[in-house]
């Protein structure tokens, strides 16, 4: 699994910090969210799943 | 080029029909003519509504054509705004919007506003002391206008206990710029003129606050200036004392019709931070937010001309079945909830990391310490226009009283 988030379309709304708070950080000076390295191979596939479904700017993409 | 006849709406954002009825009106809009997501009304001279997800979605991303600019030339508001100056930077576009933004960027990133949870709940729980042994209480002055107010106020580091007088001047702005326009300029000028004072005094001493930084942080090698400063403050104002409020109450005017729903509440207030986006979703505080067209564009079916202006209805588009299955149901454990509460695209709300914390914790006090609240509904008011906010102006309820959490202060 490979999962990237879009840095045109994020937005900063941080709710994969919600969904995933293991799984992807915050560039706070970049207003944007980045996945956490190495988080694909520890944090649950459910997880970056849920983060993508509830992004409203669409911006994570995740494939196998 | 043929031009097809618009898709013409009999609709007016600022009338009483849409604050007492918004579900009813949105179902017509939804269900009309062709499922079109968007309309011309004729009302104020004229002006689009976009209510439909994906044509809102795909609006807002389009900074280019769907502009935010404003100015006293070429006011954006339908009827037009009464402010002259931009709003910065939710009335700019582009570079320059990014570029003021970045200014306050440690001061409303998500580590920011986790960093003040413990204050957040403190101010929560002392708010919630001052009435908790009564058995009764006006929630939106004693609670939900007074935190967000005081917690702006604080992060600007401006005298938190005059938070009434500029809530005041506030919602005189955004409520009665159509009702009642004289008093809403005199909101606009105390606001103008308090800050102006803000200014002067900080000037003498910068200090670790929002607004030291605002005139401290240089944005492309200059720092701002005064007329800037003003215009950015006001909208911090604008946003801290208006939205979270208004969410927090038309929710919980929403939970008090449905005892079902009261009772997830409960049993869920350890999920306060996933559960708010449901409520953000159906009882966001708005749509009052306008574009103005920079070019003539084909757009979702319709054509549409430079100049018009276009009414971007965030509240709407979160009902949209298109988008939100049985939209009109509340599902605290909603999943595809990508609602538009705080927008989308380069003018997301800058706030929404404090104003989730907010009502997270709003939820949180109100569902373990006043429960079983009833609310009087014969003293329930609302402000009158909701073009602008959706919002409750009066929120009185009775409860079972309980007890302080920290002993009252001796003398006070």
């Amino acid at each position: 699994m490979k999962v990237w988030v879009d840095p045109e379309k994020c937005r900063g709304h941080a709710l994969c910090l919600t969904h995933a708070p293991d799984a992807f950080e915050f560039i706070d000076l970049e207003d944007r969210a980045v996945v956490i390295e190495g988080a694909v191979d520890t944090v649950p596939r459910e997880q970056f799943e849920a983060a993508a479904r509830e992004c409203p700017e669409r911006a994570i993409v995740i494939t196998d | 080029m043929t031009t097809k006849a618009k898709h013409i709406i009999d609709f007016d954002h600022h009338a009483p029909e849409l604050r007492d009825h918004n579900t009813e009106v949105f179902t017509s809009l939804m269900y009309g003519e062709g499922g079109c997501p968007m309309g011309w009304s004729d009302k104020h001279d004229g002006f689009w509504a976009i209510w439909g997800y994906d044509a809102l979605y795909d609006a807002v991303q389009d900074w280019e054509t769907f502009s935010s600019g404003h100015s006293a030339g070429c006011p954006k508001g339908v009827p037009s705004s009464l402010y002259a100056d931009p709003l910065i930077p939710i009335d700019l576009d582009g570079p320059v919007q990014q570029d003021f933004r970045k200014v306050v960027l440690s001061w409303f990133n998500p580590g920011h506003a986790k960093s003040m949870k413990e204050r957040v709940e403190e101010m929560c729980d002392e708010l919630i002391d001052e009435f908790i042994e009564r058995g009764e209480a006006e929630l939106s002055y004693e609670l939900f206008t007074a935190l967000p107010a005081m917690f702006t106020l604080e992060m600007l580091d401006w005298d938190s206990s005059r938070w009434p007088e500029w809530v005041e001047w506030v919602h005189a702005m955004i409520h009665d710029s159509v009702v009642d326009p004289e008093k809403s300029m005199r909101g606009i000028n105390n606001l103008y003129g308090n800050i102006g004072q803000e200014i002067a005094r900080r000037r003498e001493q910068l200090g670790d606050d929002l607004f030291s930084d605002m005139m401290r942080t240089p944005m492309n090698d200059r720092l701002l200036t005064d007329a800037e400063l003003t215009n950015f403050a006001l909208l911090v104002l604008l946003g801290g004392m208006d939205t979270t409020s208004g969410t927090t109450g038309n929710s919980l005017l929403l939970i008090d019709r449905d005892p079902e729903l009261r009772q997830q509440m409960i049993d869920n207030v350890d999920s306060m931070p996933k559960i708010i986006e449901e409520f953000l979703r159906i009882a966001g505080p708005g749509g009052g937010l306008f574009r103005r067209l920079t070019k003539d564009v084909e757009f979702h079916g319709e054509q549409m001309s430079e100049g018009e202006r276009v009414l971007m209805m965030y509240w709407a588009a979160n009902r949209d079945p298109s988008a939100f299955p049985e939209p009109e149901k509340i599902d605290i454990f909603r999943t595809n909830n990508r609602h538009m509460a705080f927008g989308l695209g380069p003018h997301r709300c800058l706030g929404s990391h404090h104003a989730r914390l907010m009502l997270s914790t709003l939820f949180r006090g109100v569902f373990t310490r006043l429960a079983d609240f009833q609310v009087q509904w014969d003293g329930v008011e609302r402000f009158e226009d909701c073009g602008s906010v959706y919002a409750v102006r009066h929120l009185p309820v009775t409860f079972t009283p309980g007890e302080r959490k920290k002993p009252r202060q001796v003398g006070a």
